[in-house]
C-alpha cells in the first residue's frame, strides 16, 4: 500500500506542478531531453548486463540483436519492423549462443 | 500490429487531436477511466474491450463500428496500436512476475492486487526477489519507492502536455505512467487526446495484470526461451523510440542524452546503487542532452518547429509535423 502510494505520488505530483503553469523556457528545453535520456538509461543495462552483472558485449545476444534493430530503426523509422528484427535476431542468437 | 501506412506511404503522425478534444471525448475517456478503476473488461462502449492481454494485435480486433464512424484512425485506435509492442512485452514480463511470486508463496489475489495498484514492473520484481531473500518489509518498501522515483521525471515531462485535460483525467492518467507508456506517449506528436493516452495506458495495464495473473495461475506454460525472446521486444521498442523518432537533425542531441544517461546508470548500478541508478542516470543524460541542444541553438537559431513551447503553451518534445514513427 505504502509502495503503491509512493509510486503514485512520484507519477502524479510533478505532473500537477508542470501542467497548467507557465514554465521557464530553459526548463521546458531541459524536459525535452528527458525521453532520450530515459531510453538510454533503460537500454544500457539491457544491452550490457545480464542479471545485474556486466557481460562483454560480444558474448551477449541482447547486444548483438540491438545492432540490426538500431540500423532498422534509423533507416526505416518503422516500429513494427524494428521489433520483428530485434526479437527475431535475439531469438536466433540466444539459440545459437547457448 | 496492422499496416497503417497511409496512401503515400508517408511517415505516420499519430493523428493528434488537439484542442477539440472536448465534451464527447471526455465522456468516452470517463468510461475508460472507470474501466481502469474497476479493472473490468466489461466495457461495451469502447474499443479497449478488445485490448485483452491475449490479443496483442490491436487494430485487427477493433469493432467495425469504430472504423465506420471515422475515416482516419481515431485516437483510441491509435492508442491501441501504439500499445501493441508494450502489450506484447507486458504479458510475458507480467507472467514472469506472477510465476516468481507464486514460487515464493504470494497468493494469486495478492499478485493481482500488486499488479493493479503498484503497477511497476521493476518494482514488483524487486519485491518478489527481496521477499524471497527474506528482506524485511520496511526495507523493501523503501527500495521500491526509491526505484520508482524515476517516475518523477516522466510525470514532470508529460505534465505539460496534459494542459487541456480536466484535472480528474490528469490525476487518473498518470497512474499508468510506466517506463514504457511514458516512452511511447512522449513520442506522440503534440498534446494528445485523453482517448489516445487512456487507450494506450489501459491496454498496457490490462496486459500487465492479465500477464501476471496468468503467470501465477498457469505457471510456466510457455517455454522460457519463448517468453525470454518476447521480452526482448522492450529493448527493441526502446531502440526504435530512441533512434527512429524525433527530427533527424536532433539525433546527435538524443544520442548524447542517451549515451550519458546509459553510462551513468550502468556505472551506478554496477557500483551497487541499483535503486537510484536509473534516476540519476536519466538526470545526468537529460542535462547533457539539454546542454548539447543549447550549444546547437547558440550556433544557429534554426532548430525547427519543435523547440520550446507549442502554440497552445504546451511543450511538444520532438514533435515536428512528420517525425512520428510508423507503427504499421
Amino acid at each position: 500500500m505504502v509502495m503503491a502510494l509512493g509510486t503514485y505520488l512520484a507519477r502524479s505530483v510533478p505532473m500537477a506542478m508542470t501542467s497548467r503553469r507557465a514554465l521557464p523556457p530553459r526548463f521546458v528545453d531541459w524536459l525535452d531531453s528527458v525521453a532520450p535520456a530515459v531510453l538510454g538509461a533503460l537500454l544500457a543495462p539491457a544491452l550490457f548486463t545480464v542479471n545485474g552483472h556486466l557481460v562483454p558485449p560480444w558474448q551477449n545476444p541482447a547486444f548483438w540483436a540491438a545492432v540490426p534493430s538500431a540500423l532498422v530503426a534509423v533507416w526505416k523509422r518503422h516500429l513494427a519492423l524494428t521489433l520483428v528484427v530485434g526479437v527475431g535476431t535475439y531469438a536466433v542468437l540466444t539459440w545459437l549462443m547457448t | 500490429m496492422q499496416a497503417q501506412t497511409n496512401t503515400e506511404g508517408q511517415t505516420q503522425t499519430n493523428s493528434p487531436v488537439p484542442a477539440q478534444a472536448s465534451v464527447q471525448v471526455q465522456a468516452q475517456a470517463n468510461a475508460q477511466v472507470q474501466a481502469q478503476m474497476n479493472a473490468q473488461v466489461q466495457i461495451h462502449t469502447e474499443a479497449q474491450v478488445q485490448a485483452s492481454p491475449t490479443e496483442p494485435s490491436c487494430s485487427a480486433s477493433i469493432p467495425t463500428r469504430a472504423q465506420g464512424a471515422l475515416p482516419a484512425p481515431t485516437p483510441v485506435l491509435q492508442g491501441l496500436r501504439d500499445a501493441g509492442p508494450i502489450v506484447l512485452a507486458y504479458v510475458p514480463l507480467g507472467a514472469g512476475f506472477g510465476l516468481l511470486a507464486r514460487v515464493i508463496g504470494m497468493p494469486t489475489w495478492l499478485v493481482a492486487l500488486t499488479s493493479l495498484l503498484l503497477y511497476a514492473g521493476a518494482g514488483q520484481y524487486t519485491i518478489a526477489s527481496m521477499l524471497a531473500a527474506g528482506v524485511s518489509l520496511p526495507i523493501i518498501t523503501a527500495s521500491v519507492i526509491l526505484l520508482n522515483l524515476r517516475h518523477l521525471l516522466y510525470s514532470a515531462s508529460i505534465g505539460m502536455r496534459l494542459d487541456r485535460w480536466p484535472a480528474l483525467l490528469r490525476w487518473l492518467g498518470v497512474f499508468g505512467l510506466t517506463d514504457e507508456v511514458y516512452a511511447v506517449a512522449s513520442m506522440a506528436p503534440g498534446p494528445f487526446a485523453p482517448q489516445y493516452y487512456f487507450a494506450l495506458a489501459i491496454a498496457s495495464h490490462l496486459a500487465w495484470i492479465g500477464g501476471s495473473v496468468s503467470g501465477a495461475w498457469l505457471g510456466g506454460l510457455l517455454p522460457s526461451s519463448v517468453t525470454n525472446a518476447l521480452a526482448y521486444s522492450l529493448t527493441a521498442l526502446f531502440l526504435a523510440l530512441l533512434l527512429g523518432t524525433g527530427q533527424p537533425h536532433q539525433l546527435r542531441t538524443r544520442l548524447v542524452a542517451a549515451g550519458v544517461a546509459g553510462g551513468v546508470t550502468l556505472g551506478i548500478q554496477l557500483a551497487g546503487g541499483t535503486n537510484v541508478g536509473l534516476l540519476l542516470g536519466a538526470l545526468a543524460g537529460t542535462t547533457a542532452g539539454w546542454w548539447c541542444s543549447q550549444d546547437r541553438r547558440r550556433g544557429s537559431r534554426d532548430d525547427g518547429p519543435d523547440s520550446g513551447l507549442g502554440a497552445d503553451g504546451s511543450a511538444d518534445p520532438g514533435a515536428g509535423p512528420d517525425d512520428g514513427l510508423r507503427t504499421g
